[in-house]
């Protein structure tokens, strides 16, 4: 019994880290039609530079704000840079490439600068682990579906509510009406990508204390999360968080009840098997094929 | 045309007696030069250019991006690592399972494609990758985790150890430098026959390879198997010259490697898989000079080749070169219809019995709650030309994407041919004899005018893959009377001097011209013509008509989505008004034209007309 | 008839290229201030791709775009409307998962955050003209009548206070009656001063409504005049159905 609990809250956990980057790829999907490939490693952004910027002396949670606004401009820049000139056309993939050559040189970059090895953020959640049965839990673990909860919220609060998040919404569903209204579509889109920039920031400087920030933190969680959003049919917020938090739980019961070295080859098996029978995604719609 | 491919030939020649001379070189100057290190590296860089031209075939022809192909070339060095390991396979042995099991793996991860392309198709091979590379990792006992497969026994072959020394006479090497050889005489086969061209058909526009009777997903599979053999292939030789083989070599960074130099090459070319698999596996030669710059240097020559030459290097000088030479004559278009379209009689046949081309029985077509096609009945005389007609989304494109194939009817049936239609997908549509043209003229508009019209003739090649990868007298027969039927056809339509143009390049009315021609390459009975006069000027205009009628007088039954009145009326024998998706005339041309109710449709009431005044002079 | 003669919009040779497709073949016309202009035509003949071209959604090809006095040729939509120039697209291109009163306020993205409670006073007078959308205002736009929809487009349109009023197909798709509803709004808005320039396909709506009609075919202009006088034109009918009482 305490077992599973324990499952089921460090899943939680961790499935927190994989919907907020599932809802980072939603919240570019939906304005581009298109993502930065490489989204892992804004989310790594965000743990690396909360780290250096303590380092530098800074207190942690204007190291986080600092860290958080780098990877908005970040995002906002491969957009602009690496994406925009390569979405011209409908289904063109010259996007992917060239979000994977920005990750790639982020990685790298991250990895000369900062070293190859993790190193820790220190916060007052992770001092002490709570104890449920044989292992512990950090508290900051315990924040991070928290914050999941808040980010969704907000999120969902800033489409509906504001102006901004109206006009991206209306981007999303048709750029051409958009356009007729007023609004700045191409704008809109670098605008969803600095934000998506900041929430995949929010997850990596949230989830550094626990596992240390690397520059290599953000690859597979990257493309996890990005699994999650396709699985989830990823034009749909409120799928992409929910199969996100059960995508976490479920590796967390692979590893306890069958094996943790299996962990990804299960549970992207299961993946590409959902996606084989739901090719529109779990919560997406089936769109009528144009002829 | 002839010209160019005389110089690629000529070009490979001096490559592959390049690589040939290379081990005895030292011979010439007087050093020790190769050292086997080097010879190692050419060999490395040869194992991965046939790995390349794998990729190339399913990226650059299929249009279909595999981020997992670092997985297939390590399975099939695994597969020939364990069985000459574990179960003592000969050389031989193991090499024809590290094909076949990577094909068969490929053919299977070609099923999601029936479902999902572009992004989703990649998360799939993505997954595929890091599952494969999991396995490996975490399952010690079979593949030695990440200590790995070592000490495989040195492969022999006719009792002959299989070595890249002196000794050996470089054995090894030329075994690789002939694969290689091989993988590229397969690459060019299967661009150059029915097969390639149905991959790149599928790829620039899977709809109208549909119509034309290409069954996109068993050309995918096809394509898929084939570059996972390559893959494994590359797989197999690898294993046997490292002698070692752990997962670090075939992760996710690998797989994006192998992209880029099917990219930088140029993808979908024939020169480029040697051309960038060669720079890049000399690039990284040199980036490893910048230590831990390395990976950054990667990344930055993958982002500049996107930015400098999103077409390679071989297709940037290909356009360069095209561009040179695209002033230097001017094109004659010809007339058209040019002559009688007699050569596509043989299929023709009026008489089945049924006498009628097509019956419609109470055809119903509906999206979720929107109800497009609402019980339409309809008969088609053979060798009649039926219009269809209807205000803006009266559904008469529905309409003809059921009758081609393209929706399942919701409800009632269609009959072509005395042939009842139940969710027969387009292509075996196709392969019964109805061809259709688009709305938004669905051309291949990255392949020559001729190769446009030969996909249409894709259903009269029966050469089987094996006659087409070696070249059989079948293969060769078929090809030639195809591409006479193609000029002839060409010359029908009066393009004959475009036909080695690039689709896309031609003039709008000429596409048009095109489009009609590859449909007729089908031979069909039933031609299906979505707007065809959309923008087309006058003379243009007059041209179709006249070109319909002749088909029809052939005895081919015509189909045709128009909203030029003028032409409507001149070609048809009969037309069906729809409006709301509903038939609400039927009858001949000047009927429909007093008709009240059409003329309501297309005014609105009170319209300002009635029979009488029309006493205009025409 | 409203001729102020100074043009609100001024075209000259307009071409409009899809690819290779040539969709406007040089189209000349003029909207004068206050003017309701009709262009007509059947389908394919280039009316909504001249349009787009005008409202800033496509990049003409060719010719030129003046919009109260000033070049405008390949400006971007949003600049046309933040200019005054507001289009009600074809199809009505509504903000389907929003509600009606989300797709008004978007409808005055520009100037909502400068402006709200103008925006608040312009979305009651354009409930006014619609009494239909006020009942239906924290509904979802999807879940509107197609003529319901329509009459959300043409608001959401006004509500960008524009000087010139651009509708492509206003009829597609609608019954007669909801017809009947939506032409006097038309003209209402035009005797306050607002100038239209609508394209339709059914023409008798048109030539009823407009001041002058311009009849469209192939993407050129075939001919124009008082849309009263080519009421009774039988050119009209031709351009539709064909040259008719061949012998």
């Amino acid at each position: 019994m305490e077992a599973i609990l324990q499952y089921v809250l460090t899943g939680l956990s961790v499935g927190s880290v994989y919907a907020m980057i599932a809802l980072g790829f939603y919240v570019m999907w939906s304005a581009a039609k298109a993502v930065n490939f490489t989204y892992g490693d804004v989310f790594m952004l965000g743990g690396v530079l909360t780290v250096v910027l303590v380092e530098m002396g800074l207190p942690l949670l204007l190291a986080g704000g600092g860290a958080l606004a780098i990877a908005a401009l970040a995002g906002a820049v491969i957009e602009r840079v690496f994406v925009r000139p390569f979405n011209r056309e409908a289904n063109a993939i010259g996007w992917m490439l060239t979000t994977i050559a920005v990750g790639i040189m982020l990685e790298s970059f991250t990895t000369i600068t900062y070293g190859p090895l993790g190193r820790p953020l220190q916060t007052p959640f992770v001092e002490q682990p709570i104890r449920i049965g044989g292992s512990g839990i950090y508290p900051q673990e315990l924040i991070l579906p928290v914050a999941l909860v808040i980010v969704t919220f907000a999120l969902e609060g800033f489409y509906r509510r504001t102006v901004l998040g109206r006009a991206m919404r209306a981007v999303a569903f048709n750029r051409v009406a958009a356009g007729l209204v007023g609004i700045d579509a191409d704008r809109i889109t670098l605008l969803a990508f600095a934000l998506a920039g900041a929430i995949g920031a929010l997850a990596g400087f949230l989830i550094a204390p626990v596992i240390q920030a690397s520059s290599s933190m953000g690859v597979v969680v990257g493309l996890k999360g990005f699994m999650v959003a396709i699985i989830a049919g990823i034009a749909n917020a409120r799928g992409v968080v929910i199969v996100g938090v059960v995508y976490g739980v479920m590796e967390k019961m692979i590893e306890g009840y069958l094996s943790t070295a299996a962990r990804d080859a299960i549970g992207f098996t299961i993946m590409i098997l959902a996606l084989l029978i739901f090719p529109q995604g779990l919560f997406g719609r089936r769109e009528v094929q144009k002829v | 045309m002839k010209q160019k491919s005389w110089a690629g030939w000529a070009a490979l020649f001096l490559l592959a007696a390049g690589i040939a001379i290379f081990p005895w070189v030292g011979d010439f100057i007087g050093q020790r030069f190769p050292t086997s290190y080097e010879l190692r590296l050419v060999m490395r860089a040869m194992i991965l250019a046939i790995v390349v031209i794998g990729l190339n075939l399913l990226v650059g022809l299929a249009g279909l991006v595999s981020l997992g192909q670092a997985a297939l070339y390590g399975l099939g060095a695994h597969v020939a690592a364990l069985l000459s390991l574990r179960a003592g396979f000969s050389f031989a042995e193991s090499m024809v399972f590290a094909i076949a099991i990577p094909a068969v793996m490929g053919a299977i991860l070609a099923f999601p494609t029936v479902r999902v392309r572009g992004v989703y198709l990649a998360v799939v091979t993505i997954a595929f990758g890091l599952i494969f590379v999991n396995i490996l990792r975490e399952w010690v006992g079979f593949t030695g985790g990440a200590s790995g497969l070592a000490n495989l026994p040195r492969p022999t072959m006719f009792g002959e150890r299989l070595m890249a020394t002196r000794a050996q006479s470089f054995n090894y090497y030329y075994l690789i430098l002939v694969c290689l050889l091989i993988a590229v005489w397969v690459q060019y086969a299967i661009a150059n026959s029915r097969y390639g061209r149905a991959m790149r058909a599928a790829a620039q526009s899977e709809n109208a390879a549909r119509a034309l009777g290409v069954n996109v997903v068993g050309i995918r599979t096809l394509a898929f198997a084939v570059s996972a053999g390559f893959a494994g292939l590359g797989g197999g030789l690898f294993a046997n010259l490292a002698l070692f083989v752990n997962y670090e070599t075939f992760t996710f960074t690998a797989s994006v490697e192998l992209l880029l130099m099917v990219i930088l090459g140029g993808s979908g070319t024939m020169a480029g898989p040697l051309v960038g698999t060669s720079v890049l596996f000399t690039a990284t030669q040199f980036l490893q000079g910048l230590g831990q710059w390395q990976t950054f240097g990667y990344g930055f020559l993958l982002a500049l080749v996107l930015f400098v030459m999103p077409k390679g290097i071989v297709g940037s000088l290909a356009a360069l070169r095209a561009r040179m030479m695209a002033t230097s004559r001017a094109r004659e278009t010809g007339h058209w219809p040019n002559g009688e379209p007699n050569f596509l009689n043989n299929q023709n046949g009026q008489g089945d019995g049924t006498g009628s081309a097509l019956i419609a029985k109470g055809v119903t077509l509906r999206f979720g709650g929107l109800t497009a096609v609402n019980a339409v009945d309809m008969a088609l005389k053979p060798g009649t030309v039926h219009a269809l007609i209807g205000p803006n989304g009266a559904g008469k494109s529905s309409l003809l994407n059921v009758i081609s194939g393209f929706y399942p009817a919701t409800e009632g049936e269609v009959t072509v041919f005395g042939h009842r239609i139940k969710n027969d997908p387009p292509y075996r549509l196709a392969r019964l004899g109805v061809a259709r043209s688009f709305q938004n003229t669905e051309l291949f508009g990255q392949m020559t005018v001729l190769e446009n019209v030969l996909v249409g003739a894709h259903t009269h090649f029966h050469a089987s893959f094996a006659e087409t990868v070696l070249r059989l007298p079948r293969f060769g027969r078929e090809e030639r009377t195809s591409r006479n039927d193609a000029l002839r056809l060409l010359d029908f339509v009066g393009l004959s001097d475009f036909a080695d143009e690039e689709a896309r390049n031609l003039p709008f009315g000429h596409q048009r011209r095109l489009e009609i021609a590859r449909a007729l390459a089908l031979r069909p009975k039933l031609l299906l013509l979505d707007e065809p006069a959309a923008g087309l000027t006058h003379a243009e205009i007059e041209d179709l008509i006249r070109l319909i009628r002749r088909l029809a007088d052939h005895g081919m039954t015509v189909i045709l989505v128009e909203h030029h009145v003028d032409m409507i009326m001149a070609v048809s024998d009969r037309v069906t008004v729809l409006d709301y998706g509903e038939v609400i005339a039927e009858g001949s041309p000047a009927e429909i034209q007093e008709n009240p109710k059409v003329i309501e449709a297309y005014f609105g009431h009170g319209a300002p007309a009635s029979p009488n005044a029309a006493q205009v002079p025409a | 008839m409203n001729a102020s003669a100074s043009p609100i919009l001024f075209v000259s040779d307009l071409r409009v290229s899809y690819g290779r497709i040539e969709a406007v073949r040089g189209v000349t016309l003029t909207v004068n201030k206050g003017e309701f202009i009709g262009v007509i035509g059947s389908n394919g003949a280039g009316k909504t791709s001249m349009l787009r071209a005008i409202a800033g959604v496509l990049r003409p090809a060719g010719g030129s775009v003046a919009f109260e006095g000033a070049d405008t040729t390949g400006a971007k939509s949003h600049q046309m409307v933040a200019r005054g120039l507001a289009m009600v697209p074809e199809g009505r291109m509504v903000f389907a998962d929003q509600t009606v009163r989300d797709n008004l306020v978007l409808g005055a993205y520009s100037r909502v955050a400068s402006d709200p409670k103008g925006v608040e006073e312009d979305i009651e007078k354009t409930l006014d003209l619609f009494p239909r959308l006020k009942e239906r205002i924290a509904q979802q736009a999807g879940t509107l009548s197609g003529g319901e929809q329509q009459m959300l487009a043409i608001a959401r349109g006004l509500l960008s206070r524009p000087r010139l009023l651009v509708i492509d197909e206003l009829s597609l798709g609608l019954a007669p009656k909801i017809l009947d509803m939506l032409f006097p709004v038309l003209t209402d808005l035009n005797r306050q001063g607002l100038s239209i320039l609508l394209v339709e396909q059914m023409a008798s709506y048109a030539l009823a409504v407009t001041h002058r009609t311009y009849v469209m075919e192939n993407g050129r202009v075939l001919f124009d005049g008082a849309s009263a006088d080519l009421a009774g034109d039988d050119r009209v009918l031709d351009a539709y159905l064909g040259r008719r009482g061949k012998h």
